[in-house]
């Protein structure tokens, strides 16, 4: 099955792009474990997703889609998510974008993902536009 | 399951009206390559891992291949935009196919410093892709859980 995007010109693997580092696209440099502060940012890495709440203040929708994701947190939908885990469970409907919901309700159900830092619920908390952040309950799922 | 079904149907409709307009397909599959790309993340992680600031690694492609993986496993490909998306639409887009945009970074290096080997921690850095999508009106993204293939079609 294909689907065809609007907007999208091609989809291909990066071996035809130049190399990142020069135009500064580069990981953070090494730091040693001795060195680490609470205050210092580290990849967070393989695990299992974290999922949160954010609400915005002030914030369109794509805009808020652009802060979450220079954070390394992705769009996240617990639901399916915890159900795709499980062998054979019923598959509650997935949620993609979350446009529509955003528009009502002015938050985001996010994840982790291996890109975030080790102090992403902090620097989503600084983050401009950000008003609140909170956890996703295990009561989240049940309708 | 048949109203998700009938959903994902009618998505295929409104994406194919894409195409009249000239514009090309982004696949909702992927290649029989994406072991190969597995290795070759591994191996640039490796070459990468030896030194104490690595580049963001990219691997992968993103074209007409069933996948079947676990939660965690991430590779990544390249999409290309037309000229009159902005770079935060091309993320509303991505997003809304259940795609992320990212770089990797490992979590670690070795390095040798004065003779010792030692293991260094990688500094987290912003993700922002501004300055790949002014240049080549692209991001690297990678999927999701929410990325819609043939394995989830199978259990939906």
């Amino acid at each position: 099955m294909q689907y065809y995007t609007p907007g999208v010109v091609a989809l291909h693997s990066f071996a035809n792009l130049p190399n990142f580092a020069d135009i500064g696209y580069t990981c953070g440099p090494g730091i040693l474990r001795s060195a680490v502060t609470p205050t210092t940012p580290l990849v967070l890495g393989d695990g299992p997703p974290i999922y949160s709440r954010v609400a915005f203040q002030l914030v369109p929708y794509d805009e808020a889609l652009a802060k979450i994701t220079n954070l390394g947190i992705r769009l996240a939908d617990p639901c399916f998510e915890t159900a795709y885990q499980t062998p054979n469970a019923q598959l509650p409907p997935l949620v993609q974008g979350q446009e529509a919901p955003f528009s009502v309700t002015h938050t985001l159900v996010v994840a982790t993902s291996h890109a975030a830092s080790t102090l992403w619920r902090s620097q989503l908390r600084a983050t401009p536009g950000v008003s609140k952040v909170t956890s996703v309950s295990a009561s989240y799922c049940v309708p | 399951m048949a109203d998700k079904v009938e959903e994902l149907e009618e998505q295929r409709e409104y994406y194919s009206e894409g195409k009249d307009n000239g514009r090309r397909y982004l696949s909702g599959r992927l290649p029989l390559t994406l072991l190969l790309a597995l290795v070759l993340a591994l191996v640039v992680f490796g070459i990468f891992g030896q030194s104490p600031q690595a580049t963001n690694s990219v691997a992968g492609s993103c074209e007409d291949t069933p996948r079947s993986y676990p939660l965690g496993f991430y590779t990544t490909c390249d999409v290309t935009f037309a000229s009159y998306v902005s770079y935060e639409q091309a993320i509303h887009i991505v997003t809304n196919l259940g795609l992320q945009p990212s770089l990797f970074c490992p979590t670690s290096s070795a390095a040798t410093i004065n003779g010792q080997h030692l293991t260094l921690l990688t500094r987290w850095r912003p993700l922002s892709q501004q300055a790949i999508f002014q240049r080549w009106h692209s991001l690297l993204v990678y999927l999701t859980p929410l990325t819609i293939d043939d394995a989830l079609l199978g259990r939906i």
